[in-house]
């Protein structure tokens, strides 16, 4: 109760203003095509370094939740997802637009989006704590089995082509190999370079992957200017739309949660259940489609629940929920700020400022939405040309900052290229996040485990908690393998 | 005899396009090996080479199949790739490492100017104008706000 009244108290002018500013930023990266929420986080981390601890999480969570709600704004608009996310919003918001509601669905999306994202925040609140004391009790052994667990997540995230996903896998388990081994104090593959000695960075090979690459496949894109012709009024005339719906946001609420707490599955997959579920509890389900209220509450209320399930793991053990927690992570330790169960002891004023500002952030977006939606909306009128150079501008600045070297500048610029390369041969970059974050740990513990029982693999499943986590992966991996099975099985009787 | 061998390379060819990233991965994957086959060897066996071993085995083992799955298989790109966009991202590139070796010899606001007139210019197609007059702010701005959150440019 104490930290969490010291973590009020710490709320200043300066937290407030950086909340906000979060937010704007957000809604600006959300609401353009082609930019996405793992981009904007990925491009503003850096301009966190400077300042404390708790206003750096206060503008990056305002920016993440900002960011996955806005994309709805041009789904609704103009037919086009601004993140992955919203891709499911187009369908009934688009036509509720077309028929003179777009106001109606801008304010469904937005409430939709508050409720899931503050649910999400106090599962968050509830569960975290409880996991992080249970986890207090890891050591080598457990820390490794975890590691492989979130790593079989792979799997399920790559379920459309599986031996891709692996070697996506590969590739994030090498990055980390380049540097000084830590455990053995010897130089790996530096080939004689003093700034290969430390290795690649996490920040800029994340803003090489999601930042540049995404500017770089925009060259491909056919989005370049579109104006909304749409009218943006009543904007909250749908609230008693969303008070004939309580069961569907509760239910895609909890679905969203609970799938952003599952590493690699993220806030798209979120938005397809939201949208499945309404379907399912609509009472006209033929008319999905055609503009019905519940079709943008389900995957709006499911993608930002997201918000707070992809915390969970990354606060209490450590490992990424999805490719933007993976970068929040990243920024806890730039911090000098270990996540996992010893952030729950070492620093519990910062782990409840994180708290408030998800709550915060969620109150801030509904008020920015009654006054400022008809702005937002005109930035779909900038030239995506122009803000691409702005973009590589903000990533070299990003990246210059962490270390005071521009050798970060052209890591980044490589991993931009490999990025781009890689989703051009349909390789996916999700497994190569999870990957280079916990490749490290798993390399540590394994070595840190062996050691420890000289060499024998035994106390892996003679200690219980690992033996669990280890049936666990095994679990994970069969069931995967078997959804996996079933989807192309079910693939190929389409085809023939 | 002539026109089979003809076949063969064209198809071996047409192969080496489709499956040019797994072909380079089994390359880096056996290059890991060659690397490492130098680093000093502990009594536990977890020695600097072994993390690296199985990360190279990995990349070859799937690369490999990757490439016997995708023999007959068009990629499954999420984009498809316009005319001249590679170009684009060539010149971008280029464009980059001058402007950042620029901001490393002369100074970063000249730099970060010198990307926004190429960039805007060449591939905005913006009208000299509009270059000028969104470089120079932009430069300005984003100089400002480095000043500001104390990034030592």
């Amino acid at each position: 109760m104490t930290t969490l009244l010291e973590a009020i108290l710490r709320i200043n002018g300066a937290y407030l203003v950086a909340i906000l500013t979060g937010t704007v930023a957000g809604y600006i990266v959300g609401a353009l095509p082609g930019f996405s929420a793992t981009m904007g986080v990925a491009i503003f981390v850096p301009f966190s370094y400077n300042v404390s601890p708790e206003i750096a999480f206060a503008f990056l969570t305002a920016l993440y939740c900002s960011a996955v709600y806005a994309g709805s704004i041009p789904a609704i608009l103009i037919r086009t997802p601004g993140t992955p996310a919203a891709i499911m919003t187009i369908y009934d918001g688009y036509p509720m637009a077309q028929k003179g509601e777009a106001g109606k669905a801008l304010g469904l999306a937005c409430l939709a989006s508050v409720v899931g994202g503050l649910f999400s925040a106090l599962v968050l609140i509830v569960s975290a704590p409880a996991i992080a004391r249970f986890a207090i009790s890891f050591g080598h052994f457990e820390y490794f089995m975890l590691g492989l667990l979130g790593l079989t997540m792979v799997i399920s995230m790559s379920s459309d082509n599986l031996i891709k996903g692996l070697i996506s896998m590969a590739i994030g388990l090498m990055i980390p190999l380049v540097g000084m081994d830590s455990m053995n104090g010897m130089p790996r593959f530096t080939f004689g370079s003093i700034e290969l000695l430390s290795g690649f960075q996490e920040m800029p090979v994340l803003i090489g992957l999601f930042a540049l690459s995404e500017v770089f496949i925009g060259f491909s894109s056919n989005i370049r200017e579109i104006k909304s012709e749409q009218k943006i009024e009543n904007l909250f005339s749908g609230i008693k739309d969303l008070a004939n719906n309580k069961l569907l946001l509760l239910k895609t609420s909890i679905a969203g949660t609970v799938l952003g707490a599952l590493p690699g599955v993220g806030a798209t997959t979120a938005a397809i259940v939201g949208y499945d579920q309404a379907k399912r509890d609509s009472d006209t389900p033929e008319l999905m489609g055609t503009g019905l209220p519940e079709g943008v509450i389900g995957p709006e209320c499911a993608n930002n629940a997201v918000t707070g399930g992809a915390l969970i793991p990354m606060l209490a053990l450590g490992i990424p929920g999805d490719p933007v927690t993976a970068i929040l992570l990243g920024a806890l330790m730039i911090h000098g700020l270990q996540p996992g169960p010893l952030l729950f002891q070492n620093e519990p004023v910062v782990v409840k400022s994180i708290y408030i500002s998800l709550i915060l952030s969620y109150v801030v977006i509904l008020l920015f939405s009654v006054f400022s939606i008809r702005w937002i909306a005109k930035l779909l009128d900038i030239k995506t040309d122009i803000l691409g150079a702005f973009v590589l501008l903000f990533c070299v600045i990003g990246c210059f900052a962490l270390r005071n070297s521009y050798f970060d500048v052209f890591v980044a610029l490589g991993f931009g290229l490999l990025g781009y390369w890689m989703r051009k041969d349909g390789f996916s970059l999700g497994p190569i996040t999870l990957a280079l974050v916990l490749g490290t740990m798993i390399e540590q513990k394994l070595a840190g485990a062996l050691k420890l029982s000289e060499g024998s693999l035994l106390p892996f499943v003679t200690r219980p908690i690992s033996l669990g986590l280890f049936i666990l992966t095994m679990l994970v991996i069969v069931l995967s393998l078997i959804g996996v099975y079933r989807d192309r099985k079910k693939l190929t009787t389409k085809r023939e | 005899m002539h026109k089979n061998k003809q076949n063969i390379v064209s198809k071996l060819v047409a192969i080496t396009k489709i499956n040019l990233f797994s072909i380079v991965l089994i390359v880096i994957g056996v290059l890991i090996f060659y690397w490492v086959k130098d680093y000093k060897k502990v009594p536990s066996g977890i020695g600097p080479d072994f993390f690296p071993k199985i990360v190279a085995s990995m990349l070859i083992g799937f690369s490999v199949v990757n490439i016997l799955i995708q023999k007959d298989n068009k990629n499954a790109s999420e984009f498809t790739v316009k005319k001249g966009s590679e170009a684009k991202i060539a010149f971008t590139s280029i464009l980059l490492i001058s402007s950042v070796l620029i901001m490393m010899h002369v100074h970063f606001s000249v730099g970060m100017l010198l990307f926004l007139l190429g960039y805007l210019k060449i591939l905005a197609k913006l009208e000299w104008k509009h270059v000028i007059i969104i470089s120079v702010l932009g430069s300005i701005g984003m100089s400002l706000a480095a000043l500001l959150l104390r990034i030592p440019m």
